[in-house]
């Protein structure tokens, strides 16, 4: 019998080692449940500290369906407050970002303070004695905590410090982060959105995918072939990628990676495709700095040559930070911010500008078609299944001294596995989630 | 009904180097973009209707998919630029698209590799221009064009996607007389919100 909603079998049937149901992306009765208790059950990335640049600095975000303010308080804490005025529900405020001390409702002029307390509620008498400002303030995400910048928030008690969440994964991150000189990633140069129709787990299937940039990113690939020869762009990616040192990694809690730097060669500045203004500023950069200081730096241009996923919203991709924002069952949108490097000459720091333009417009975009083809192909009832099952029958690498990691095959769909073994094991279960 | 085919083929060249994209070049272009908020009404009807030609020309061969014709309008030192926050500093901020002639270049020729996907089936465009203003410098030698878009790409069994654009053009006059593109700025009204990757806009 076809099973037509995710309800009709159990989780362990729906997630299998080597397949999923289709319901698991179509069912629009599941989004709310995974908006609810994934998206903020685990560890969910909300924003990066740079944003939040003085005391004061607030930004808006969502997790899940939530829709939060970040703040950053004289204390030097940063708390997750519920953009959701206590008493009828209207959220409080409306900017992206900015400066803030205080938020006020717009509809009763409820007023709270930037850590969620309410300072005054309009005409209190009308609420007679024993209402206590202490019981309205803002709800908040209960445990907010940072990694080198990279805030995350979660209503779980229950999950382990976000570092040991992180695990190995942060090895990565360290590498990413530290190819800026000052050791430090700004996120503070804007960002490029991208919407397909489709759920967001089809983006994230294919967040450490190996397989596919051969096929899916061709007319990329032929386009840099064309005009640029060489060992421009994904050339690595143009023979069987199993052949090539490159590798993909799976993490506890779901997190993936795929290694692509390993099989681009020493140098990725001479790789990265030709980039607007990218001779003036190399120039510029070697005038002011000499030749070996001036390429030592322009390899801090490029993208790092890895996809970093820490599930369930980020994704380290080229030289930017992706997070994976779903609107509905059926639609998704990637929003990729911008970075530069604290410390990297003022010619580096531009080119990120325009280089972080490239893959989004020449690369991303057949990807969105592929999604949307799969959302296209998925409401088909009867053709129940997809299949994740490349390089099951080869035993992973296992790393000494990591618990739980493996290395497997560029092409293998380990890290895709991975995370929907984590997906269910949450989804399966009673996550006990907590705002204060 | 079946996709249009490419109506043009650009030549395959090997780029050229690109090397007019100085530090003095983005201040240019910043100054002139903020220099749109001082213009009053256009003074010059004739300016105007023969920009306004202009225009229905360049978006017809949009429209048509006359690609190569298209970039033949642009100067060697164009810009084509789809700004993300609409006062941000190319230099320190990601755009939607910041391309000079080079890259306007890879982009009709990824059109043309036969595989870009999000182009099958064959995407049909459609925009309407209107609103049209425009200056002539004093000397004659450059116009200043303003003007609103509104574009339509339709796709087999894919929703349409619409734009709503405000559009801003820097051309300059070509020793044989005619109008070239120097600057094409379109600033998508929900730029900040996720694209549903336009063609060109």
């Amino acid at each position: 019998m076809t099973a037509l909603s995710y309800r009709d079998l159990p989780w362990d049937e729906l997630v299998q080692e080597d397949r999923v149901h289709r319901t698991v992306y179509t069912d629009p009765s599941l989004f709310p449940e995974e908006m609810r208790k994934l998206f903020g059950g685990v560890w969910t990335y909300l924003c990066h500290a740079s944003e939040l640049p003085e005391v004061n600095s607030f930004k808006r975000v969502r997790m899940g369906m939530r829709p939060l303010i970040v703040t950053r308080t004289g204390d030097g804490e940063y708390h997750a407050l519920y953009n959701r005025c206590a008493h009828r529900a209207a959220t409080v405020c409306q900017e992206d970002a900015g400066k803030a001390k205080r938020f006020t409702c717009s509809f009763h002029g409820w007023t709270y303070t930037n850590d969620g307390k309410l300072l005054a509620a309009a005409y209190p008498k009308g609420y007679g004695e024993g209402f206590k400002k202490c019981d309205h303030g803002l709800k908040k995400i209960s445990r907010v905590e940072e990694y080198r910048g990279f805030i995350f928030g979660t209503l779980n008690p229950d999950m382990p410090p976000l570092h040991e969440y992180l695990g190995a994964a942060k090895d990565y991150l360290d590498y990413f982060i530290d190819r800026a000189p000052g050791k430090e990633l700004v996120v503070q140069s804007g960002a490029y959105r991208g919407v397909f129709h489709g759920n967001w787990k089809i983006c994230w299937d294919n967040a450490a995918d190996g397989y596919h940039p051969a096929f899916g990113h061709r007319s990329l690939f032929e386009m840099t072939r064309l005009r640029n020869g060489g060992d421009k762009g994904g050339t690595h990616f143009s023979r069987d990628p199993d052949d090539s040192p490159m590798y993909c990694k799976t993490f506890p809690f779901g997190h993936g990676l795929l290694y692509q730097r390993a099989g681009m060669g020493d140098s990725l500045w001479e790789r990265v495709r030709p980039t607007p203004g990218g001779e003036v500023l190399e120039e510029s950069l070697i005038e002011n700095v000499g030749e070996k200081a001036a390429f030592e730096a322009l390899e801090g241009a490029p993208g790092a040559g890895l996809n970093l996923n820490i599930f369930p919203n980020l994704l380290i991709i080229g030289n930017q930070i992706q997070v994976v924002e779903p609107l509905a069952h059926d639609k998704t949108q990637l929003t990729w911010y911008a970075t530069t490097l604290k410390g990297a000459p003022d010619e580096v720091n531009q080119l990120r500008m325009r280089i972080a333009e490239d893959f989004p417009n020449f690369g991303e975009i057949d990807d969105m078609e592929s999604f949307e083809r799969c959302w296209e192909g998925l409401q088909a009832p009867e053709a129940e299944w997809i299949f994740m099952h490349r390089g099951l029958q080869n035993p992973p690498e296992l790393i000494e001294g990591q618990d739980g990691v493996t290395k497997v095959a560029t092409t293998d769909e380990a890290p895709m596995r991975n995370y929907l073994a984590y997906y269910r094991e949450i989804m399966e279960s009673e996550v006990p989630l907590v705002a204060s | 009904m079946s996709p249009p085919k490419e109506a043009s083929t650009l030549e395959i060249t090997k780029p050229r180097p690109s090397n007019y994209l100085t530090d003095a070049y983005y201040s240019e272009l910043i100054a002139w973009r903020d220099e749109a908020a001082s213009y009053g009404p256009a003074p010059n009807a004739k300016v105007v209707a023969e920009c306004a030609s202009f225009l229905h020309y360049e978006a017809r061969l949009l429209d048509t998919r006359r690609f190569a014709e298209w970039l033949d309008l642009f100067t060697e030192d164009c810009v084509y630029w789809v700004p993300s926050a609409p006062n941000a500093d190319p230099r320190r901020e990601v755009t939607v698209s910041f391309d000079d002639r080079r890259r306007m270049e890879d982009r009709i020729i990824r059109f043309e590799t036969g595989f870009a996907h999000n182009q099958e089936p064959g995407r049909r465009l459609r925009r309407l221009v209107t609103n049209i203003e425009a200056w002539e410098a004093e000397d004659g030698l450059s116009r200043r064009v303003m003007a609103n878009a509104h574009v339509f790409e339709a796709r087999d069994r894919k929703p349409r996607s619409e734009f709503v654009v405000g559009l801003d053009y820097w051309l300059v006059r070509a020793p044989d007389d005619t109008w070239k593109i120097r600057v094409k700025r379109s600033q998508l009204i929900n730029s900040q919100d996720g694209l549903e990757a336009p063609t060109f806009l």
